[in-house]
């Protein structure tokens, strides 16, 4: 009998599968695979303290295999999602990590306070990386990162992961100023920021010129980053999101350190597959052998496999 | 988003999942004329798609994000759709042989008549492979149609839909639009599918007429109302054109 359970942060998930915040919105329109079937995880878009529309269209542009995106953290804001959202939201059985943003340390101190007092919450995610939105994102300087999070896990007892870019020089040196700051765990990564051009019109194809790419051509960068601070601080839970859309990317992800896979534009592309790669992985753990997951979960770092080498 | 802004209308169980499943589909039958094809493919299970619906397609060979296309008619297990010979998936599937596979899920989006004045009747104004979900509405809904006016770029294009009369207008000429209007009087509707030149056009021409309902068009992610890629404002506030669209009032579009 094979396990597939995850235990970290203080909670038990079903599988190590994630949605990740964004492309599946607030999970609503996935209810009916979530009655069939089991799943890791859900994150909820990023909710932000006031509502916010987005970006101008378009929003989305083709990348040779994936896809950038400029939606903008669009939101209905704290007290909508609180009073609208997060009670559909409750009916869904899986761990629920709600995803928030904050201009400031003092209004990421009230957003966790309000979402750690609700019924429903299970984990926080404080995005400090959003590629799409007006200026430098927090996560890109230490010192800002670590009074973001202060704040927010200053104002709740429920468990805060950190979301953090891959755009940055040294990415364990901002993970080191999160967990100091109080981060329970690591979200890695958010979408890595990228342009195209028009070559109708010449100018950039996305309304605000930059966006976000995501799918499988950044699969590499986020295995990085994830074996980097998976090297570096080897207890702390890491949720490893980037580039993963098949079984292969996912067993790479968990080997190379991550607790927890999120899935973001694979959803988008097919809204099925995180409940498919949950039993594939099951299916692929059965046929090695590997009781547990826990057994691959970073094993990149401790000799691999335990197989013998094959040359 | 309309009355419960943001919030998605959950599936329910009882509509269960299989929508938003991808299904094999086969290329069965095409007629290709100038830059046009009507594309027809047998799929594993029924469609059961209203004019004015999508579905989502992708082929082996990509692109990352699935394309829409709007339903020309279903039929138990066959539907069909009009491309036009740009972009990879499109022109694929107009110069793919016989047999070949792609996958598709869907319906989404709204059907046409769940978004218009059932107190009308209409004309159906389209251009390019807009006329694709009026064709599908005419075939549907004869009862609701006053006439078609369809543009297309040149004879050979225009023979794409033999069993229609289809104008020939130069690029910028607006010709259907023009015809449109001549052909409007005070009470009658109009839904219009076509380039944005078009919708301005009538949008011109019209008094401050309700009955008016123009498709709108963004790229699309998900196709299923979650992840946000496809709004735009509205004067009713931000709308996802997959889920609460692609048809909307004349009066709430903001140009």
């Amino acid at each position: 009998m094979v396990s597939v359970g995850v235990n970290c942060l203080g909670r038990s998930f079903a599988n190590p599968v994630v949605l990740a915040s964004g492309p599946a919105g607030f999970g609503l329109e996935l209810k009916p695979f979530f009655l069939r079937r089991p799943l890791g995880a859900l994150t909820t878009k990023t909710i932000t303290r006031e509502p916010r529309s987005g970006n101008p269209p378009p929003r989305l542009v083709d990348a040779p295999a994936g896809a950038l995106n400029s939606i903008g953290l669009a939101n209905p804001g704290l007290e909508a999602f609180l009073a609208d959202v997060l009670p559909e939201i409750r009916e869904l059985s899986t761990v629920r990590i709600v995803s928030f943003a904050a201009s400031d340390p003092s209004e990421a101190e009230v957003m966790a306070g309000r979402l750690g007092e609700a019924s429903g919450v299970d984990l926080l995610e404080v995005n400090l990386s959003c590629p799409n939105v007006e200026g430098r994102p927090p996560a890109c300087e230490r010192g800002t990162a670590w009074e973001m999070v202060r704040a927010a896990s200053d104002a709740t007892s429920v468990p805060l992961l950190a979301k953090l870019a891959p755009d940055v020089s040294d990415v364990v040196e901002i993970a080191e100023g999160v967990l100091e700051a109080g981060a329970s765990g690591l979200t890695l990564i958010n979408a890595v920021r990228g342009l195209r051009i028009n070559r109708d019109t010449g100018r950039p194809a996305l309304a605000r010129r930059w966006g976000g790419l995501s799918g499988a051509a950044i699969l590499p960068v986020a295995l990085a980053k994830v074996f980097q601070v998976r090297e570096a601080f080897p207890e702390v839970p890491i949720v490893g999101t980037g580039g993963v859309t098949e079984l292969g990317s996912l067993l790479e992800m968990l080997m190379a350190g991550a607790d927890l896979v999120g899935l973001g534009l694979g959803v988008m592309a097919d809204p099925e597959v995180p409940w498919k790669l949950a039993q594939e992985l099951e299916a692929w753990l059965s046929r090695r052998d590997i009781d547990d997951c826990s057994e691959i979960i970073g094993c990149a770092h401790r000799g691999g496999l335990g197989v013998g080498e094959t040359r | 988003m309309r009355n419960t802004k943001h919030v998605a209308q959950a599936a329910t169980p009882e509509q269960g999942s299989l929508f938003l499943c991808w299904q094999s589909a086969r290329l069965v039958a095409r007629h290709r004329s100038g830059s046009y094809a009507v594309v027809e493919l047998a799929t594993e299970r029924e469609i059961p798609g209203e004019p004015g619906q999508f579905l989502m397609a992708r082929t082996e060979c990509g692109p990352p994000l699935p394309r829409p296309l709007s339903l020309l008619w279903t039929d138990g297990n066959r539907c069909a759709f009009l491309v036009k010979d740009e972009g990879l998936l499109r022109a694929r599937l107009a110069e793919a042989p016989r047999g070949t596979l792609c996958e598709v899920r869907g319906p989404y989006g709204l059907a046409y008549r769940k978004t218009i004045d059932p107190g009308r009747r209409y004309l159906l104004v389209g251009g390019g492979s807009g006329i694709a979900p009026l064709d599908f509405f005419a075939r549907r809904h004869p009862e609701l149609v006053e006439a078609t006016v369809f543009g297309l770029r040149c004879a050979a294009d225009a023979a794409v839909l033999p069993e229609r009369t289809v104008l020939v207008e130069e690029l910028g000429q607006g010709t259907a639009g023009a015809r449109a209007l001549d052909m409007w009087r005070p009470g009658l509707g109009i839904i219009a599918c076509g380039p944005e030149a078009m919708y301005r056009q009538l949008a011109a021409g019209l008094p401050g007429d309700r009955g008016v309902y123009v498709a709108l068009e963004e790229r699309m992610g998900c196709g299923y109302g979650a992840c946000q890629g496809c709004v735009v404002g509205t004067r009713d506030g931000p709308v996802r054109l997959c889920k609460d669209g692609p048809l909307m009032p004349l009066e709430s579009v903001q140009w």
